[in-house]
């Protein structure tokens, strides 16, 4: 049997999806050996021109992760499409966005005065230095995952993914064996299933933050007021942030049925918190509970906030009236 | 699947629907959309001739869905169901989009009702699209009903369930039914005594074939759903054989051991062996083991010498019965507010402040005093009697909130049958008001101040104690402003009505709510007063909420009805649009578990959630609050309700 | 008002439970009340079903208003399930005030099955609230991918 060709790309990512790729160990050597890596800008140096020179689907699998936050990321991403015959949303920036996603409730000039400063000092999309033309590539108006872009027929989820996802994608790829196309590589059940944290209360009296309390080791966090995503997050890194007393921030993504994760975890707080008794005479100290959240996008759609509703910052005028 | 084949049929209603919307222009549109095999407009959809419009297309277009554009569902929806079912069509296809009360009664511009007619119409295509056929859920269910409390509520219900029929077991607490009716004299407002009235219906019970009398009794533990409970009854030693007790008394006698007798509300003691009084049912003597000197081992047997038919039996074991019933009514009764409670009364230290039920007792001519009224600290009659009425009651800073009820009434009849008994006497009642709505009641109260020269006092008593032989209180007379300061023989609380002590566990062995105040919780205040949102649970009486006689026994023969309602039936229906929960995706959080009002849901010992169809209401709350999308309602699915969201915000 | 808002006819999706305010719209119906066309009303079974997917995927496909019908505190046909979703609702608003979405355009409403003149009532005056906010701005959502 041919080796298969496979690639690795990133995108605008933080480079932890590449190293998770090393966290399987020793596996990487069968991946070595049952495959070529014909792409891998983090390891090797490979230049536009050599992808372009491959054929239409010559590559069997490229793993691409992180987000399209530039037009280089957009154009890569639509070059490697026609390259290769499966392409892999690899890691939460990849699948939906991402904890950059976030960066879309800023504009690109908010951004730019953030990261570079003074307007002065801001990249220009064409420059000259020591007589070089130098190109930089365009800053989208809005970071998008990677299916907005392309189509993308697997998803390994996970900010990183963690060792036994990317283990499983691996094994599928050695023995050349893949699933169905639209298959996640995580569990098909929430992570609550994998957590061995004492769920009894299942209600939520107050809103905690982890570096702000203390949580108790032994039971559920969401019980405690912990705003754990747990329950709207696919499972299949055995909720070790959980484990580590780490609420789970969402990485993976929601289960199959569910379209928006951030909203399904909304659903599921709000129809947990209250006083332990309903009813009219609540209301007042439902509303104290409430109003303990201060930033709900940022809690609920951390890694989803690109392929939500709350893709973009909105300029209503009365944005705060109730 | 095979592509969907919806029929559309758009009713004119005569000029109802057509008069705004262009059923026309609607019709043309439908027949363009996606999965839309067939639409016919008519004059009268409902008729017999549209209904049979419906039937054909059915039949002959092999419809596998059916949209009825016209009135609203709660007018016609069971009509249209019932044809389709009737053409072989699964009734669950079948949707009504209500173009007529949403929208051509409600918009005079008839391109703009069109239109909307039009998205309306598309949304119920869509759903129906994703509904799948369904039966309803039927289950067989056994011919017993359990009663709890056999008060006089507990009594009626078990009687009008067992008249029709059915197999009634009444659980009863204490060595005798009859609840606190059997401790009241004379009853308002017609003053009848309360035994006669009440005795027959406590034999009646006993005799009845299809009554199962389990006296000294409790409830542990119910398990299953409507139809099929499963409860555990522990029946505890009498450790006297009701069959050889013959009722002589003689081990009563020689029983060292005194404790204040219950029934009579601590006038007097009663022995450790006793009847709690002579009407018992069932009529036997009960060796109460907590004040015996000692059955394990044996300290005294006294008692057992003496027994000439040898009924005594120390070593009779509780028993642990299990049943299987298909409905629960509980009726479990109150309890006095506890009079310690109410110190400012001089509550349990002044001997001459008792309260209402202790005075019931004096009444009573089988009572303690033979019916004369005596205080309890020197015998003597009194000649000055005050009773303060909403003592505990209407009080939401010190003791509870709400109204007991009753107090107005009883309190009149109290100083009314106190005149009666002691001529040249004085009754003085503190009252905050005078509530007296019921048949006659009103007349009562009027009469009972005019002719009986009892004297009401509009005010709030803020201290009671006691001066020599005497009891004071103060107060104000709130009508004059006055402070007042009285001088009684005896005074007499109407102390508020609390639920029984055994009502919060109880709930929670039935998994039924209580309300704020403790009292049992009713499905709907005004519409469902006797049922509990778990289905074949009943309330009544006064374990639901301070009520008198007439108003317990009305509501017990009404949670028998109910009862009766749900026996008869061969089996139980319950409609399919309930939830189901997807196994591969559930991951058993358990958020859904609580969410549901009735039960319904639960976690498997594989965990991950399962749903009762038979409890399930299809309310759609746990769907909502589950977060990974396991948990859908049949028929009403996410994608569904996506699917319409989007339809109706479409463009044309 | 805006003069691009001149010839904008709002869109709004009505979620109504079944119980109570789908009755009230009823009764509105068969009482004959008028009032204007933009709302399309989508029945559940209680407002409890109502769920912040529902609410958002309106947002997303193009709703101008979203409005949900309940029943008054203490009627809830299942007694709690209005309480949860008003939960919900408090919390999508802040959500949508969070990205500068004018939180109105959710709006959550207890309407009886008696009462017709405040289901009229309602869906007028949310009616013209919405006129007057104009289009969602969730409709002109930025292009990303320009080619
Ligand atoms: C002082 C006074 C005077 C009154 N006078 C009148 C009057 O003149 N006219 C009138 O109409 N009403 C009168 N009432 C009201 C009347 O007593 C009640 O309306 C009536 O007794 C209520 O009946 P019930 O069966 O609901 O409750 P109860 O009589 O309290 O009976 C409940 C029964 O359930 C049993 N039980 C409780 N918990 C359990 C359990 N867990 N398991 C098994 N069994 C249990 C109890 O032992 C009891 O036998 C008076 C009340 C008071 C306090
Ligand atoms: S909510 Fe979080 S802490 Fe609680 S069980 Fe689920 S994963 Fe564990
Ligand atoms: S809420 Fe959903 S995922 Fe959790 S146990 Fe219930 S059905 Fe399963
Ligand atoms: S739909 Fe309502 S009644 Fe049915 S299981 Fe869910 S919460 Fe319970
Ligand atoms: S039944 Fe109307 S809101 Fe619950």
């Amino acid at each position: 049997m041919a080796k298969a060709k496979i690639g690795i790309y990133w995108a605008a990512a933080c480079g932890g999806c590449d190293c998770a790729l090393l966290e399987v160990n020793e596996q990487i050597l069968d991946v070595v050996a049952a495959a070529d890596i014909l792409l891998w800008p983090c390891a090797a140096d490979p230049k536009y021109s050599d992808l372009r020179g491959y054929k239409n689907g010559e590559i069997d699998i490229v793993l691409f992760n992180g987000a399209i936050r530039t037009q280089e990321n957009r154009e890569l991403a639509q070059l490697i499409r026609t390259k290769t015959k499966y392409l892999v949303a690899f890691g939460s920036c990849a699948q939906s966005g991402g904890v950059i996603g976030l960066a879309n409730q800023s504009s690109r000039d908010e951004i730019f005065s953030t990261v570079f400063g003074d307007q002065a000092n801001w990249p220009q999309l064409s420059s000259n230095q020591d007589g070089y033309d130098l190109h930089l590539p365009e800053f989208l108006p809005r970071l998008t995952n990677l299916a907005e872009v392309v189509e993308v027929d697997y998803v390994v989820p996970g900010c990183p993914p963690p060792k036994q996802i990317v283990s499983a994608l691996f094994t599928a790829l050695v023995a050349g064996d893949l699933p169905a196309t639209g298959t996640v590589f995580a569990s098909s059940k929430n992570l609550c299933e994998e957590c061995s944290r004492e769920r009894e209360q299942l209600k939520i009296t107050q809103i905690l933050r982890p570096h702000a309390h203390e949580s108790d080791p032994d039971k559920c966090l969401l019980d405690q007021g912990f705003m754990c995503m747990g329950p709207a997050t696919r499972g299949g890194c055995l909720a070790v942030c959980p484990a580590a007393n780490m609420p789970c921030t969402g990485c993976a993504g929601p289960t199959a049925n569910i379209r928006d994760q951030g909203a399904a975890m909304l659903n599921t707080v709000a129809s947990l918190i209250g006083t332990g008794e309903e009813g009219e005479d609540q209301l007042a100290a439902e509303d104290a509970i409430l109003a303990q959240f201060d930033d709900i996008v940022g809690t609920f759609y951390r890694f989803g906030a690109a392929t939500s509703i709350f893709k973009e910052r909105y300029h209503e005028r009365n944005a705060t009236t109730r | 699947m095979s592509s969907p084949r919806i029929g559309v049929f758009v009713c004119h209603c005569g000029l109802n629907i057509e008069r705004t919307v262009d059923t026309q222009s609607v019709s043309e549109t439908l027949r363009q959309y996606s999965g839309v095999a067939f639409v016919s407009d008519y004059d009268y959809m409902c008729s017999d001739p549209g209904q049979q419009l419906v039937s054909d297309a059915i039949r002959e277009h092999r419809l596998t869905g059916v949209v009825i554009a016209a009135c609203s569902p709660a007018m016609h929806e069971p009509t249209f169901r019932r044809a389709a079912d009737d053409a072989g069509l699964n009734s669950y296809l079948v949707e009504m989009a209500n173009i007529r009360e949403h929208c051509s009664w409600v918009h005079l511009d008839r391109a703009e009702a069109t239109a909307k007619a039009v998205k309306i119409i598309k949304t119920m295509v869509e759903k129906v699209r994703g509904n799948h056929p369904l039966d309803p859920v039927r289950i067989d269910h056994v011919d017993k009903c359990l009663v709890i409390g056999a008060g006089i509520t507990g009594i009626q219900a078990a009687l009008d369930v067992a008249d029709a029929g059915f197999q009634v077991l009444l659980v009863e607490k204490e060595p005798s039914i009859g609840g606190h009716m059997a401790q009241l004299s004379e009853t308002f407002p017609t003053l009848d005594c309360s035994q006669c009235i009440l005795t027959p219906k406590m034999v009646e019970a006993s005799r009845h074939p299809n009554i199962e009398l389990l006296t000294y009794s409790e409830v542990l533990d119910v398990a299953g759903y409507v139809g099929n409970y499963t409860v555990k009854i522990r029946k505890n030693p009498t450790y006297v054989d009701p069959d050889k007790c013959n009722l002589c008394g003689d081990c009563e006698k020689v029983c060292p051991q005194s404790v204040p007798s219950e029934f009579e509300r601590g006038l007097v003691d009663r022995k450790a062996i006793y009847i709690p009084f002579q009407q018992a049912v069932p009529s036997t003597y009960t060796l109460d083991e907590h004040s015996c000197l000692g059955l394990q081992p044996l300290r005294c047997s006294e008692c057992a010498k003496v027994c000439a038919p040898g009924a005594i039996n120390f070593d009779m074991q509780p028993e642990i019965l299990q049943e299987e019933v298909a409905a629960i009514i509980v009726t479990t009764g109150y309890d006095m507010y506890p009079i310690l409670n109410l110190g400012e009364y001089g509550g349990g230290d002044v001997p001459d402040v008792i309260d209402g039920l202790q005075f019931e007792r004096m009444l009573s001519a089988s009572g303690p005093t033979g019916g004369q009224v005596r205080r309890p600290s020197d015998g003597r009659v009194p000649k000055r009697v005050v009773f303060v009425q909403c003592a505990g009651s209407r009080d939401p800073e010190n003791h509870n909130a709400y109204c007991s009820k009753i107090c107005c009434m009883y309190t009149a009849k109290h100083a009314l049958l106190y005149r009666h008994a002691v001529p040249e006497s004085e009754a003085i009642i503190f009252y905050i008001d005078i509530r007296a709505g019921g048949k006659g009641y009103e007349e009562f109260v009027q009469n009972a101040t005019e002719h009986e020269q009892i004297q009401y006092l509009r005010g709030k008593v803020a201290k009671i104690y006691r001066e020599g032989d005497k009891v004071m209180l103060w107060g104000v007379d709130t009508l004059s402003g006055k402070k007042v300061e009285i001088e009684a023989d005896l005074v007499v609380l109407a102390l508020s009505m609390d639920p029984h002590p055994s009502t919060l566990a109880l709930t929670k062995t039935l998994k039924i709510s209580c309300g704020g105040e403790g009292f049992l919780k009713e499905a709907h205040p005004k519409l469902r007063p006797v049922e509990t949102l778990t289905a074949g649970i009943y309330v009544a009486g006064a374990g639901q909420g301070p009520k008198d006689i007439p108003e317990s026994v009305a509501q017990g023969s009404a949670a028998a009805a109910k009862t009766i309602a749900l026996l008869t039936q061969d089996k139980l229906s319950h409609s399919p649009e309930t939830v189901s929960i997807d196994e591969e995706i559930c991951g058993g959080c358990g958020v859904c578990v609580g969410m549901c009002p009735y039960t319904a849901l639960s976690l498997t010992a594989a965990g991950v959630a399962e749903c009762n169809e038979v409890l399930c209401e299809g309310c759609g709350t746990c769907v909502s609050a589950c977060p990974t999308g396991a948990a859908q309602l049949k028929n009403l699915t996410d994608f569904q309700l996506r699917e319409m969201i989007e339809v109706a915000l479409a463009d044309g | 008002m805006d003069k691009t808002h001149a010839t904008y006819e709002p869109r709004i999706v009505a979620f109504l439970c079944r119980w109570c305010s789908y009755a009230g719209a009823d009764l509105a119906g068969v009482s004959r009340l008028t009032y204007p066309a933009n709302i399309v009303p989508i029945r559940v079974n209680c407002s409890g079903r109502v769920d912040a997917d529902m609410v958002l995927s309106a947002l997303e496909k193009g709703a101008d208003g979203v409005l949900i019908g309940g029943c008054h505190p203490g009627d809830c046909h299942y007694v709690t399930g209005n309480y949860k979703t008003r939960r919900r609702i408090v919390l999508i608003k802040q959500a949508l005030s969070e990205v500068g979405i004018d939180p109105r355009r959710v709006h959550l409403e207890w309407i009886s099955a008696s009462e017709g003149i405040k289901f009229q009532s309602t869906m007028t005056s949310y009616t013209e609230l919405i006129r007057e906010l104009g289009p969602s701005p969730v409709r002109a959502t930025k292009a990303p991918v320009h080619g």
